[in-house]
C-alpha cells in the first residue's frame, strides 16, 4: 500500500488507504480480493469536496489525491455515507449484506442519489472493494 | 449551570451523561479500550496549555472521565489529536469528528478499522457532549 504523498496526503487518502491496509494485514482472508482488483477507483467525498484515486496493480495499491486515470468504479457520496459502505457485513457467499441496519443505510442512500455509482456494471470490481473496506 | 470546559467537573458530567445514554450503550456495546482526547492549545483563545481527557470506555459503560494531562491521554488505546478550536466545533456539531479525521483536522493514533466500526458510538459521544452546559474559555470576558 502506498499513499502518494505520504504525510503530506490528505485525510481523505490517509484514512481509506490505512483502513485498506489494515484491513488486508488483519484479515489474510481479504489478500486474494486486493491481488484480484486490477483497477483503477474513485472514492469521492463530495460534502468534503475531496477525491481520491487507488489504483490496485497486482501486489500493490496507490492512493493518490485526486481523480486520475479512467476510473472503473467510482464512489460519490458524503462523508458518512461512505463510511457507512465500510460498516456493511459480509455474507456467506462474499456479498454484501443489505438487510441490517448499515447495509438498509448503504440501500437508502443509493436509491436517494446520496450515494452514486459510477461503474455499477462492473459488480465483481464493487464486491471485491465492499469485502476489502468492511469493517464488520 | 455551565461547566468550565475540560475541567474536571465538565469531565464528571460528560461521563454521566454518557453512562445515561441508552444509544451510546448499545452502540458500543461491544468497545474495550481507552480513548485519549488531547485538546491542543491556542493561547489566542484563552487556551494556553494542551489538554488531555482520558476516557476508560468499557462495553457500552464509561468507566472513568477525567482531564490529564497531553503525555498521559497519549498513552491510551486510541488517541485523537486537534486544536481547541477543533474539539469546541465538535462539541457543537459544527464539525464531525468523522469528518475531522477525514480533512485532516483531527488526527488519529490507533486501530482505523476498529473506529470505524464504532462510528454510531463515537456520533453518540458527540451528541452527549452537546448535552453537558459548558462555558469556552475563549468566550469568558478578559
Amino acid at each position: 500500500m502506498v499513499i502518494d504523498g505520504g504525510e503530506e496526503a490528505s485525510g481523505l487518502a490517509l484514512m481509506f488507504g490505512t483502513l485498506l491496509q489494515l484491513n488486508v494485514e488483519q484479515h489474510p482472508d481479504k489478500l486474494a480480493d486486493f491481488l484480484a482488483l486490477n483497477a483503477d477507483v474513485v472514492i469521492e467525498a463530495t460534502d468534503l469536496e475531496q477525491a481520491i484515486t487507488l489504483s490496485f496493480r497486482g501486489n500493490r495499491c496507490t492512493v493518490r489525491d485526486g481523480i486520475r486515470g479512467a476510473p472503473k468504479v467510482r464512489l460519490s457520496a458524503d462523508h458518512m455515507t461512505l463510511t457507512s459502505l465500510s460498516q456493511l457485513r459480509i455474507g456467506p457467499l462474499g456479498l454484501p449484506v443489505y438487510v441490517d441496519g448499515a447495509g438498509r443505510e448503504v440501500l437508502g442512500a443509493l436509491l436517494h442519489r446520496r450515494l452514486r455509482i459510477g461503474g455499477m456494471v462492473h459488480i465483481g470490481t464493487l464486491n471485491r472493494l465492499t469485502r476489502l473496506f468492511s469493517v464488520m | 449551570m455551565p461547566y468550565d470546559a475540560y475541567s474536571p467537573e465538565w469531565a464528571q458530567a460528560y461521563k454521566d451523561e454518557l453512562n445515561r445514554s441508552p444509544v451510546y450503550k448499545q452502540a458500543a456495546a461491544g468497545w474495550e479500550g481507552t480513548v485519549g482526547l488531547v485538546v491542543l492549545a491556542e493561547p489566542d483563545k484563552n487556551m494556553p496549555a494542551d489538554k488531555g481527557i482520558y476516557m476508560d470506555l468499557w462495553h457500552g459503560e464509561a468507566r472513568d472521565i477525567r482531564i490529564v494531562s497531553r503525555e498521559e491521554a497519549e498513552t491510551c488505546d486510541f488517541v485523537i489529536t486537534g486544536a481547541y478550536s477543533r474539539w469546541k466545533q465538535v462539541a457543537r456539531k459544527e464539525l464531525d469528528a468523522t469528518k475531522g479525521m477525514m480533512l485532516g483536522q483531527l488526527k488519529l493514533r490507533g486501530d482505523l478499522p476498529t473506529i470505524v466500526r464504532y462510528t454510531k458510538a463515537s456520533q453518540e459521544m458527540t451528541d452527549c457532549t452537546t448535552r453537558v452546559p459548558v462555558r469556552w474559555p475563549d468566550e469568558q470576558p478578559v
